[in-house]
C-alpha cells in the first residue's frame, strides 16, 4: 500500500492549501500505481486456442517517470505475509542473495550468510542460510555430481529434488584463488516428495529408508504450492581455507593456462592396483572424488600421469618421478614428485597444455 | 574369556534381539569356520543371519567359529588369491577424520593375473580414533559397514579377526562380526526393527561394533576384515567409486543415529 505523503508544513491559505493537497494525492497515487506494476510483473496472456498461433505480446506500457522528490534508493515496501508479494531486498556483500519462488505469489529474496561446507564421507554439502534463520538451503554433491538440493523452512515447510531431477545446479571451475561458485538457476524442488531432512541423518541412503515417504509437511495454510524453485550463486572458499579440508601434508599445486588452481593431497584416499601384465597404478583422490593417477610398466618406470580427461604419456611426462619401490612389497610406502609436470587435454600425445603440476604426493603403506 | 560391560538400555535391546534370532531358528552353534552364502532374496524382507552376535550381557563367543576365517585372502586360510588392489582413506564426518577404511580386491588367480572363473573377494575393514565429531565429545561408534556388491548374485561372507601387531593386515579386532544380511539397514534401522530389514540384494552388511572409546566399556578401534566373495564376470572397478561403502553409527548405547557414505571398490 502506498503511503501518502504529508507535505504540510504549515497552513497556507485557501486555494494554494487546497492544492499542494492535491499535488500531494497525485504524486502518491503515481508512487502506488508504479509500485505494484513492478510487483506484478509482466501482464499474463491467455493461452491461445488450440489450432491458432499464439497472440502477440501485449506492447509494453510507457515507464512512469518517477517524480523527483523520491531518493534515487531501493523502495522498501511494507512487509507482506511471506508467502504472497515478495520484498525487493539488496543483500550486500558478503551476504549472497537466495531467490525463491513458493507457490504462487511472487519469489521471495533472502539475504544468507557466508555458504557453509560440510564433509561427510564422499558427499560434500554447501548450506546456506539466511540472516533470520527462516530458510536453510543445502547442496549434496559426490563425485563432482549433484546429489540433492533440499530447502527447508523454520516453519516446516520442505523441498527437495533428487539426481537428475536436479536441473540447473553447476558446480563451477575453481579461479586462481581456488574459490569456486555454486550455481543454482530455477531449479525446481517438490514439497515433501523427497525427505528435505538436514541433519545427523542427511548423509545417509535413502534407501536405507525404505520406499520414499512424504517426509516434509504441507506447509502453514493452503497457500503452499507443490513446488518451489530455487536460485542463487554460491560462493565457496578455498579448500584450505575450510576447517577440516585443508590439506595438511604433501601436496600438488595443479594450475590451468587461465589462471585456475588448486591444491591436491588425496584425502579422499589412496592406493594402488595391479594389472593382470603386471603393470602398477597408483591412484590419489581428494573429497571431491577427483583422480590423480600415475601408471607404472613392470620395471617400475612412469608410462603415464593423468588427472581427470588431462594425461601426459612416456616421456613427455616430464618432472614425474618416484622413490624406488621395496623389493616384493607393493604396499610399501610410496612417494612421487611432480616438478612442473604438464598434463595436456584429450590424451597424453596431444600438444594442446591443460594442467601443470608441482608438488608431491605420498602413498602411506598399505599394510 | 572376554566379558563385556554394558549398559541397562543396551542390556533390554540385546535380550529383545537374541530371542529374535533364537525365535527365527538363524543362530547357528555348530563350528563352522568358512565363508557363509546370503543368496539373491526374493521377498521384501531379510532376516539377518547371526554369525557371533552378543548375548544378554553384551559379550560374545571368543570360539564361535560361524562366518569366521583365520586369515586374509591368499593366505593358508583362503588359498589361491592374489592381491589387485589396495587402498587406504579417511573416514570424516563433519569434517573431522575419525579414523581410516582400509578397501581391498583379491581375485582367484596366480601371479598377478585373475583366472577365468572371475571370483572376487572385496574387503574392509576400519580403524577408528577417538576425535570428538559432535558436540557430546564422543568418539564415532560404526555398528554396521554396508558394503554394494552385484545384486544379481550369491554372495558369500566371512570375517578376520586378525591377530596381532598394529599393520592393517593383522591388527587385532576385540569384538567379532555379530550379523550379515542383503539389506542397507542397520542396528535399530528403523527403530524397533531388531533382525528384521528391508531387503537390497546390492549391498552386504556386517554388523560388528568398532569403536575406539566405547561407552559400554568394550573399546575396539579395528573392526574385523569383512570379505564378501562374488563372482564378477566383467571384474571390478580399480578406481574406488563414490558411495558404495555406507557407515553407520546406530545408537547402541544412544548416540544419535549417523551414517555417511563413501567411496570403495565395486565389481562391475
Amino acid at each position: 500500500m502506498a503511503r501518502v505523503i504529508d507535505v504540510r508544513d504549515g497552513r497556507p491559505s485557501g486555494a494554494a492549501h487546497w492544492a499542494m493537497v492535491a499535488a500531494a494525492v497525485l504524486v502518491a497515487a503515481v508512487i502506488g500505481i508504479g509500485l505494484a506494476r513492478g510487483l506484478a510483473g509482466p501482464p499474463a496472456t491467455e493461452a491461445p486456442a488450440a489450432g491458432q498461433a499464439p497472440a502477440a505480446p501485449a506492447a509494453k506500457p510507457a515507464p512512469t517517470k518517477p517524480p523527483p522528490v523520491l531518493p534515487a534508493r531501493t523502495v522498501l515496501v511494507d512487509a507482506a505475509p511471506a508467502d504472497a508479494e515478495a520484498a525487493l531486498v539488496d543483500c550486500r556483500a558478503p551476504m549472497q542473495a537466495l531467490t525463491l519462488a513458493l507457490g504462487p505469489g511472487a519469489p521471495l529474496t533472502v539475504c544468507a550468510g557466508a555458504t557453509q561446507v560440510r564433509q561427510m564421507g564422499s558427499m560434500r554439502s554447501y548450506l546456506a542460510q539466511d540472516g533470520g534463520r527462516q530458510w536453510v538451503l543445502q547442496v549434496d554433491t559426490a563425485g563432482g555430481e549433484v546429489l540433492r538440493v533440499a530447502l527447508q523452512g523454520r516453519d516446516g515447510r520442505a523441498y527437495a529434488c533428487e539426481g537428475s531431477d536436479c536441473a540447473g545446479v553447476t558446480l563451477g571451475r575453481h579461479d586462481a584463488r581456488g574459490t569456486r561458485q555454486v550455481t543454482l538457476r530455477s531449479v525446481a524442488l517438490r514439497a515433501g516428495g523427497v525427505t528435505a531432512e538436514i541433519g545427523a541423518e542427511a548423509a545417509s541412503s535413502a534407501e536405507a529408508r525404505g520406499p520414499t515417504a512424504s517426509t516434509g509437511t504441507a506447509g502453514a495454510g493452503t497457500a503452499d504450492a507443490a513446488r518451489a524453485m530455487v536460485s542463487a550463486r554460491l560462493a565457496v572458499g578455498a579448500d584450505d581455507q575450510l576447517p577440516g579440508l585443508a590439506c595438511t601434508g604433501p601436496t600438488v599445486a595443479i594450475s590451468a593456462p587461465d589462471g585456475a588452481s588448486q591444491k591436491f593431497c588425496g584425502q579422499g584416499g589412496a592406493g594402488f592396483d595391479i594389472a593382470d601384465d603386471g603393470t602398477r597404478t597408483y591412484q590419489f583422490q581428494d573429497f571431491e572424488g577427483r583422480t590423480l593417477a600415475v601408471k607404472l610398466d613392470a620395471q617400475h618406470v612412469i608410462t603415464r600421469v593423468s588427472y581427470g580427461p588431462y594425461a601426459c604419456e612416456g616421456t613427455a611426462c616430464t618432472g614425474a618421478s618416484m622413490s624406488a619401490a621395496e623389493p616384493d612389497n607393493d604396499a610399501a610406502e610410496r612417494s612421487f614428485f611432480f616438478g612442473r609436470t604438464t598434463l595436456f587435454e584429450a590424451g597424453g600425445s596431444s600438444k594442446r597444455a591443460g594442467l601443470q603440476l608441482n608438488g608431491s604426493l605420498v602413498l602411506q603403506g598399505q599394510p | 574369556m572376554t566379558i563385556l560391560r554394558t549398559s541397562p538400555r543396551r542390556l533390554a535391546a540385546l535380550a529383545a534381539s537374541a530371542a529374535a534370532a533364537l525365535g527365527a531358528g538363524s543362530l547357528s552353534l555348530s563350528a563352522q569356520a568358512a565363508f557363509v552364502t546370503l543368496p539373491v532374496v526374493s521377498g521384501s524382507t531379510t532376516t539377518l543371519t547371526a554369525c557371533n552376535p552378543k548375548n544378554a550381557s553384551g559379550a560374545q563367543s571368543p570360539t564361535l567359529a560361524t562366518c569366521k576365517v583365520t586369515g586374509l585372502p591368499g593366505s593358508a586360510a583362503i588359498p589361491g588369491y592374489i592381491l589387485r588392489s589396495s587402498r587406504t582413506a579417511a573416514i570424516t564426518v563433519n569434517g573431522v577424520n575419525v579414523g581410516t577404511l582400509y578397501d581391498r580386491v583379491w581375485c582367484l588367480g596366480t601371479g598377478t593375473t585373475c583366472n577365468s572363473t572371475n571370483t572376487y573377494i572385496l574387503g574392509a575393514r576400519i580403524n577408528l580414533n577417538a576425535n570428538a565429531w559432535d558436540p557430546s565429545g564422543e568418539s564415532f561408534e560404526i555398528n554396521d559397514l554396508f558394503r554394494a556388491i552385484r545384486s544379481a548374485a550369491s554372495a558369500d561372507v566371512a570375517y578376520f579377526m586378525g591377530t596381532s601387531g598394529t599393520s592393517a593386515d593383522t591388527a587385532p579386532a576385540f569384538k567379532y562380526l555379530e550379523y550379515t544380511g542383503r539389506t542397507l539397514q542397520g542396528l535399530n534401522e528403523p527403530s524397533g526393527s531388531g533382525l528384521t530389514k528391508t531387503t537390497n540384494n546390492g549391498w552386504a552388511n556386517f554388523r560388528a561394533d568398532t569403536n575406539a572409546d566405547d561407552p559400554d566399556g568394550g573399546n575396539s578401534p579395528w573392526s574385523p576384515w569383512m570379505l564378501v566373495r562374488q563372482v564378477c564376470p566383467s571384474g571390478y572397478n580399480t578406481t574406488a567409486q563414490t558411495q558404495k561403502i555406507r557407515l553407520r553409527q546406530g545408537g547402541e548405547e544412544g548416540q544419535p543415529p549417523t551414517a555417511l557414505l563413501t567411496s570403495a571398490y565395486v565389481c562391475n
